[in-house]
């Protein structure tokens, strides 16, 4: 083994390399944990509802339930109507907050859990709506539709759904 | 007392990556590209013609960039991970279904012209050699859904195995230009993953088939591919088969139809997925495909064969695959063999007809596992490979029929064994900087006996070598990366180093088994932009190679020479000693361009440039098979209507290329005059008619005559291509 050969020149550049990169990531980080901290008010902050369509019969569900139907691992009500759960943008602070309670993951996980689903042709993510308006209509028209909106919001056609651990 | 800044370096790095790893989830991550989502409507024509698209039509979020079609592509290749195109920090590019339906090449090699920073050299017409970054044969790494295809006996030169894939079982293609580290050996001048299709996506029919046919008229290429597919709540599969014959090519210009260049095929694949769970899956894949009198075109029309067939030219794959999408662990375990026939009679010797032999079977698996901590998106696992080499030669005296058995191309019964171990993490360090760290160890063992009438020479040997790939992508807009890498890696040699045995009029080159991996340190500059209709990367890149393995003067039991006799003096009869010793040294740069713009819904233009510089500084010469500024441009129109009708324009152009090697100027396929440049446009068009797909292609519509530069065999001239295809 040449291991000696190339060991010296080798840590001499990736000691140079990584004193660069130390400077600049300390630099970085420390100017960027105000907007996270702010980020992370807001997401103490963001309350948010699940809704279904009003004449959905389920009343409640719990948290991993939840996390099975937006994970695409069930894909039927009970009364047998096709689940059809809504996302919602990806870097908005609602999603952020939604992921964090149900799936108890960061969103990147569930994101790449989502590539590797479409990379291999398995299954499709949920749609995507970015707005509160945008979910409680598409809820309102689709009888098994499922999506979460702002603490609050109101609209014709959808109920709340009682989340449980 | 002098201070060193090491602890100041240490700790600073550590505090650091220590403050990146605890930021809030809440931070919006680099990393977070849309996946693409569902299309709004099932999709029944789709990428592969009126048999549906068997992975899922999808269209983009609109708030991420997407293509007006809503192209998000995919690439796994880069860092054993699915990530987009916009967010890896690598040279990369994906060829989808779509794109290859409307090619409509026939193969592999000749699908891969047109794309950014590869060329394709071609020694026969049953050949093709991806040249990526002025690196060919054994230093591009050939994947097949993520399993190696490189074998030990990968030699250094064009090769011709890319063509022993079906392009009918194929789903798309990703290429990543450069050292992959985590792929590990054999990625010197990049990677290129060939994705299978797999049975029907979760939007699609229960059973159905398809069949397609393609004629070419220049070289009378035939071919037909059948398949069934079909999905259940638990299950999916697909099986195809496919015939290809071709006749002698018709070249452009004043080259008239060439001889030796035309050869048949067959092929078969299967692949069965069985749902354990909605995120687990167990895969069952299996290909086949065989060539039959391949001709080698420039030794039989050069004169220096009367006849040279590769016959046959054999694959198989046979691959089992557990993925759990939930928890991130990948296992694949595969069986890869690859044969190889071969009957030559030299014009030097027209009585003799030699008849080789040569069998790889490799048996390996491969084990991924993902996981986010913090910041952090870790991919970590190993690969573990153990392959076995049968290789013969028969000489037939043509008028007395007498036979001689003789050694083959490789040390029968030689085995190697591989060994790795690799990890990349990807930090997020705020919202405009992505940092990947990665590493990866191989270990690596010959083992097998050269008995010759020399003496017994044994192949025993090991080698180890670390290899690590720095990734910055700086984010500048969420349109916008800026990106640099440093990347070291390295080749192992394989058998077709270490084994080598032959008597030449210099000497008698006999195997090394104590040489050491080359070593490839890269360097690249980047920039990606992708604004959904507007998409660009360029990038400049440098490769510096060390510890070539050049034949040059080595020694055996401390002589230069084989002391037959044990006298300790050279006497007549006793060869002066040739080996493989890690001596020589390369230079690589150059820079490679790419665009593609929507204009419109319908309309889009495209275009790629490529340029690229090689020099041996061992030799003080320019290195061998170097590419010439090469590249295309087009245009492409997509109608809406229901019949989805297309029509494409192409420019493919090249530069001359007489910047030569020494073995450039004495190769038959080059020649001291070099490769004269080519100027090519392509016509294309198609549209659905129902469940049939018809395509129609004019190539090479000004029936210019050219090759690319390296290759033994002219282009067709110009010729039309049909295509159909049959869903139901």
């Amino acid at each position: 083994m040449s291991f000696k050969s190339f060991r010296r020149p080798t840590l001499r550049f990736a000691g140079r390399l990584g004193s660069l990169l130390s400077v600049g990531l300390v630099l970085l980080s420390t100017a960027d944990v105000a907007a996270a901290a702010d980020i992370a008010d807001a997401l103490d902050a963001q309350e948010y509802v699940v809704i279904v369509n009003k004449d959905n019969p389920t009343t409640q569900l719990s948290a991993d339930e939840l996390a099975d139907i937006f994970l695409g691992k069930v894909t039927e009500w009970p009364n047998g109507w096709r689940l059809e759960p809504l996302d919602r943008s990806l870097h908005s602070v609602i999603r952020l907050a939604f992921t964090k309670t149900v799936h108890k993951k960061s969103v990147g996980a569930v994101n790449r859990y989502w590539m590797n689903q479409v990379y291999s042709g398995r299954s499709e993510p949920p749609k995507v709506m970015d707005s509160d308006e945008k979910v409680a209509a598409f809820i309102s028209g689709n009888p098994g539709a499922i999506g979460y909106v702002t603490a609050g919001f109101t609209g014709p056609g959808v109920r709340a759904l009682t989340v449980v651990e | 007392m002098r201070h060193s800044g090491k602890p100041l370096s240490i700790a600073t790095a550590l505090l650091a990556i220590g403050v990146a790893t605890v930021h809030a989830d809440g931070i919006p991550a680099p990393d977070l590209v849309a996946v693409p989502e569902p299309s709004s409507e099932p999709s029944g024509e789709g990428a592969n013609g009126p048999s549906a698209s068997l992975v899922p039509s999808v269209s983009a979020l609109a708030e991420e960039p997407s293509t007006p079609e809503g192209e998000t592509k995919l690439i796994y290749a880069a860092n054993r991970t699915p990530e987009t195109l916009f967010e890896s920090p690598r040279a990369v590019v994906v060829l989808t279904a779509e794109e290859i339906q409307r090619r409509n090449a026939r193969n592999i090699p000749e699908l891969l012209m047109q794309e950014a920073g590869i060329f394709v050299q071609q020694t026969n017409y049953g050949g093709g050699a991806p040249i990526i970054r002025g690196l060919i044969g054994k230093q591009i790494l050939i994947l097949i859904d993520g399993i190696r295809l490189n074998t030990a006996t990968y030699r250094f030169g064009p090769l011709q195995y890319l063509n022993t894939i079906d392009l009918h079982m194929v789903e798309r293609i990703e290429i990543v230009r450069g050292v992959v580290s985590v792929l590990g050996s054999d990625s010197a001048g990049g990677a290129i993953n060939i994705v299978t299709r797999k049975g029907p996506g979760p939007r699609h029919q229960a059973i159905g088939g398809a069949a397609f046919t393609r004629f070419s008229s220049a070289d009378q290429a035939f071919s037909g591919h059948g398949e069934v597919f079909g999905r259940g709540r638990s299950y999916r599969f697909l099986a195809g088969a496919t015939y290809q014959t071709s006749d002698d090519v018709k070249a452009g210009g004043d080259i008239a139809s060439q001889g030796a260049t035309g050869y048949d095929e067959g092929a078969a694949n299967l692949s069965f997925d069985y749902f354990v769970g909605p995120s687990r899956t167990l895969s069952l894949g299996y290909q086949l495909l065989q060539q039959n009198d391949v001709p080698r075109t420039d030794r039989v029309l050069g004169g220096r064969n009367l006849v040279f067939d590769f016959d046959p030219q054999r694959r198989q794959l046979l691959t089992t695959t557990y993925e759990d999408f939930e928890t991130g662990l990948r296992v694949a375990t595969y069986w890869n063999r690859q044969e190889e026939g071969r009957q030559e009679v030299r014009t030097s010797a027209p009585s003799v007809e030699r008849s080789l032999f040569d069998r790889q079977d490799a048996f390996g698996v491969n084990v991924d596992k993902d996981l986010y901590f913090g910041n952090n998106y870790v991919v970590f696992g190993l690969d573990y490979a153990w392959e076995t080499i049968e290789s013969r030669r028969t000489d037939l005296n043509l008028l007395t029929g007498e036979e001689r058995a003789r050694r083959g191309n490789w040390t029968d019964g030689a085995t190697y064994q591989t060994f790795a171990f690799y990890a990349r993490d990807r930090i997020d360090v705020g919202s405009w900087l992505s940092l990947t760290l990665g590493g990866r160890y191989g270990h690596f063992s010959s083992d097998g006996l050269e008995s010759s009438g020399l003496g017994e020479f044994a192949l025993t040997g090991t080698q180890d070598a670390l290899t690590g790939t720095v990734n910055l992508a700086f984010h500048l807009t969420r349109q916008l990366n800026l990106i640099g890498n440093v990347t070291r890696g390295f080749r192992a040699a394989n058998l077709d180093d270490i084994s080598v045995f032959d008597e030449r009029e210099e000497g008698t080159e006999i195997p090394n088994p104590e040489i050491d991996p080359e070593r490839i340190w890269s360097y690249e500059l980047g920039a990606k932009f992708d604004s959904g209709s507007f998409f660009a990367s360029a990038f400049v890149f440098r490769s510096d190679l060390s510890q070539l393995l050049l034949r040059v003067p080595g020694s055996y039991m401390g002589l230069p020479f084989l002391d037959l006799d044990g006298n300790g003096a050279q006497d007549a009869g006793e060869p002066n000693v040739l080996q493989r010793l890690n001596v020589g040294e390369s230079r690589i740069q150059g820079f490679e361009a790419e665009a593609h713009w929507h204009v419109s819904r319908t309309l889009s233009v495209f275009g790629h440039l490529t340029y690229t510089e090689g020099d041996d500084l061992t030799a003080d010469t320019p290195l061998p098979r170097i590419p010439p500024a090469f590249g295309a441009a087009g245009l492409r129109w997509s109608g809406r209507s229901e019949r989805k009708p297309w029509a494409e324009a192409t420019y493919l152009f090249a530069g001359a290329q007489t910047r030569l090697s020494p073995s450039d100027i004495s190769d038959s396929r080059i020649g001291a005059d070099g490769t004269p440049g080519y100027n090519v446009v392509n016509l294309r068009g198609g549209l659905s008619v129902g469940s049939v797909h018809l395509s129609l292609a004019l190539e090479n519509l000004f029936d210019e005559g050219y090759k690319y530069h390296g290759s033994g065999v002219y282009r067709p001239g110009l010729q039309f291509v049909l295509g159909a295809g049959y869903g139901f």
